[in-house]
C-alpha cells in the first residue's frame, strides 16, 4: 500500500479497490488485516472468455507486472483466474499476488503466465479457435509440451513462440527430476523487463483467426424482415420496462443485439452464446463502447461449464453463477426441441432453476430455420407445436404476455415462474 | 470466491524460491535465464537506442551552428 502501486491500480480501474475491515481473523496467530474487495456483478472463467477477452486479461498482466516493478514489486502469480472482467473491461482481482521484488531474480510467475495466456492464445489464433476448451481440461494452463506438439512447425520461426513455448516446454522436461536451488539464476531487471516487452509483442501478434463458424455471420443473415425486428424489439423492451431487473442472462445471445436491451433497461447482463465469432464481434463492441454492464460468454447451454477444480467446486458451473431476474431464450427454442431432443418440461425445468422471468420465443416447425433443422431427419417430434410448447411449460411457468411477432411465424411470450 | 467478503492478508516477505507460493519451475528458471540475455539485450537496446543515434548525429552529421559534443552517459 505504501507503495502507491494500490493507488496507481485501483484509480486506473486496473485492481479491485478493498477496505480494510474489523472482522475477526478466522486465525488470529498469523493474521495482518482482513481485507473486504469491491463485490463484482458476475464471475467467469477463462474458458468462458472469448480468444480476445484472454488476450485482454494477458496484456492487463503483463501491465500490471511492468507497474508494479517500477515500484519495486512483483507479482507472484499470473492465473488468468485471477482476472475477471467487469462487463467488457478486465480487472484484477487478486490484491494479494504483489511481493518484494528481489533484484536479479527471476520471474516466479513465468511458467504459469506461459500456460495460462501464451499457449491457449497461441493455439486459438494458429490452430482452431475451439481450443480454449483445453482450459477447462486443464485449471493450471495448458501444458507446454502439449501447445508445442499442437503447434505448427512455422511456429519456431517466431521469436516469442519460440522460446516462451517450444524452448520453455524442452527445458521443463530436461530439468524435469532435478532441483537446482533458485538463488543460483540470475536474471537482471532489464532482462526481465525485455521478457516482458517479449511477452507482449508476442501476444499482439497473435491475431484472431478466419476461422468460419456456424452462427458468426448469423446477424447479417437472420430470417427476420425489419417489421419483425422491430416489434419483437418493442415488445422485450417494454416487459422489461414493468419488470426493472438488476440482473439479465440472454441464453444463446449471439452478438448481444437483444442482450442490449436488457443493458438499456439498467441491467447487468451477460449474453451467452456456444459461437466463439458470435461472441468475439459482441466483445469487441462492448469493449469499443467501454461499456461495463455487458459480459459475453462461450457458452453451450446444452453443455455449459461443469464444476472443476477440488471437489467439483474450486471453480462454480456455470449453471450456479447464471441465476438472473430476466432470461431471454430468443431463436433457441426450435434447437433445444428439435435439434438436442429435449422435452418442454425439461426445458422449462433448466430456465425455473434460473429466472422468475423467461422471455422466449417459439419457433414452430414451418418457421424457415426449423425447416432446416428437419430438412436432414425424421420428423420424431409430434410435441413440438404452440400447445405441446404452452403445455410443457405450464407445470413451472404461467404466462403474463403473449404476442406474434407481426410478419413472422414466431411468438413472443413473457413468462412468469410458477412458486 | 468473491461472494466471500472477508480476506486474510499474511504479511508478505517470504525469501523467494525457499517458499514461494507458486512453483516457478526449474526448467522455468533455467529458460528465462538463457533467453534474458537476448531479450535484456534488446531492451537495453531499445532504451538507450535513441541516445545512440542522437549521439552519432551529432558526431558525424551536418554541422550546426549550435554544434555541442554529444553526452557519454554512464550505461
Amino acid at each position: 500500500m505504501t507503495s502507491g502501486l494500490y493507488t496507481e491500480l485501483s484509480s486506473s480501474g486496473l485492481l479491485v479497490s478493498h477496505e480494510e475491515t474489523a472482522e475477526t481473523p478466522a486465525v488470529k496467530e498469523i493474521a495482518y488485516k482482513v481485507i473486504k474487495p469491491e463485490q463484482l456483478p458476475f464471475i467467469s472463467y477463462p474458458y468462458e472468455w472469448s480468444f480476445s477477452q484472454l488476450k485482454d486479461a494477458a496484456l492487463l498482466t503483463l501491465d500490471i507486472q511492468k507497474r508494479a516493478l517500477a515500484h519495486n514489486l512483483s507479482l507472484k502469480d499470473a492465473s488468468a483466474y485471477n482476472i475477471q472482467f467487469v462487463g467488457s473491461q478486465p480487472i484484477l482481482i487478486d490484491t494479494l499476488s504483489f511481493e518484494r521484488y528481489e533484484a536479479g531474480s527471476p520471474w516466479v510467475a513465468y511458467r504459469q503466465f506461459c500456460q495460462h495466456f501464451l499457449a491457449p492464445l497461441a493455439l486459438m489464433s494458429l490452430v482452431d479457435l475451439r481450443l480454449n476448451g483445453l482450459l477447462r481440461e486443464y485449471i493450471d494452463g495448458i501444458p507446454l509440451d502439449l501447445a508445442s506438439r499442437l503447434l505448427p512447425a512455422k511456429t519456431r520461426l517466431n521469436l516469442g513462440l519460440l522460446t516462451h513455448i517450444h524452448l520453455h516446454a524442452g527445458s521443463q522436461k530436461n530439468l524435469a527430476d532435478k532441483q537446482i536451488a533458485p538463488t543460483r539464476y540470475h536474471l537482471s531487471q532489464e532482462a526481465l523487463l525485455g521478457t516482458l516487452d517479449n511477452l507482449q509483442a508476442t501476444l499482439r501478434g497473435l491475431q484472431f483467426p478466419e476461422q468460419v463458424t456456424e452462427w458468426g455471420e448469423y446477424p447479417d443473415n437472420t430470417n427476420y424482415s425489419r417489421a419483425a425486428h422491430d416489434a419483437k424489439t418493442d415488445f422485450i423492451r417494454g416487459w422489461l420496462e414493468d419488470i426493472k431487473p438488476n440482473r439479465v442472462c440472454d441464453v444463446g445471445a449471439n452478438a448481444g443485439e437483444f442482450t442490449r436491451l436488457g443493458v438499456e433497461s439498467g441491467a447487468f447482463s451477460v449474453a451467452s452464446d456456444i459461437d466463439p465469432v458470435a461472441v468475439e464481434r459482441n466483445y469487441r463492441k462492448a469493449r469499443a463502447e467501454k461499456d461495463r454492464h455487458l459480459l459475453p460468454l462461450v457458452i453451450d447451454i446444452t453443455n455449459p461449464s461443469p464444476g472443476l477444480g477440488w471437489a467439483s467446486a474450486e471453480r462454480a458451473s456455470f449453471l450456479e453463477r447464471a441465476k438472473a431476474d430476466v432470461v431471454f431464450c430468443l431463436a433457441l427454442i426450435h434447437h433445444l426441441g428439435i435439434s438436442n431432443n429435449l422435452p418442454f418440461e425439461q426445458i422449462a425445468d433448466l430456465f425455473a432453476a434460473m429466472t422468475p422471468y423467461l422471455v422466449i420465443e417459439f419457433v414452430p416447425k414451418r418457421d424457415s430455420n426449423a425447416q432446416k433443422l428437419l430438412a436432414s431427419r425424421k420428423d420424431i417430434f409430434p410435441n413440438y407445436t404452440a400447445e405441446g410448447f404452452e403445455a410443457g411449460f405450464s407445470h413451472r411457468f404461467s404466462i403474463v404476455h403473449k404476442e406474434s411477432i407481426s410478419d413472422s411465424q414466431r411468438t413472443l411470450y413473457l413468462l412468469k415462474r410458477k412458486d | 470466491m468473491i461472494s466471500l467478503f472477508v480476506l486474510i492478508i499474511i504479511a508478505a516477505g517470504y525469501p523467494y524460491g525457499a517458499h514461494a507460493y507458486l512453483d516457478p519451475g526449474t526448467g522455468s528458471y533455467a529458460i528465462q535465464v538463457l533467453v534474458g540475455v537476448v531479450f535484456g539485450a534488446a531492451y537495453t537496446l531499445r532504451s538507450f537506442g535513441g541516445r545512440i543515434v542522437t549521439g552519432f548525429k551529432q558526431r558525424f552529421g551536418k554541422k550546426q551552428p549550435a554544434d555541442t559534443p554529444s553526452d557519454d552517459t554512464e550505461e
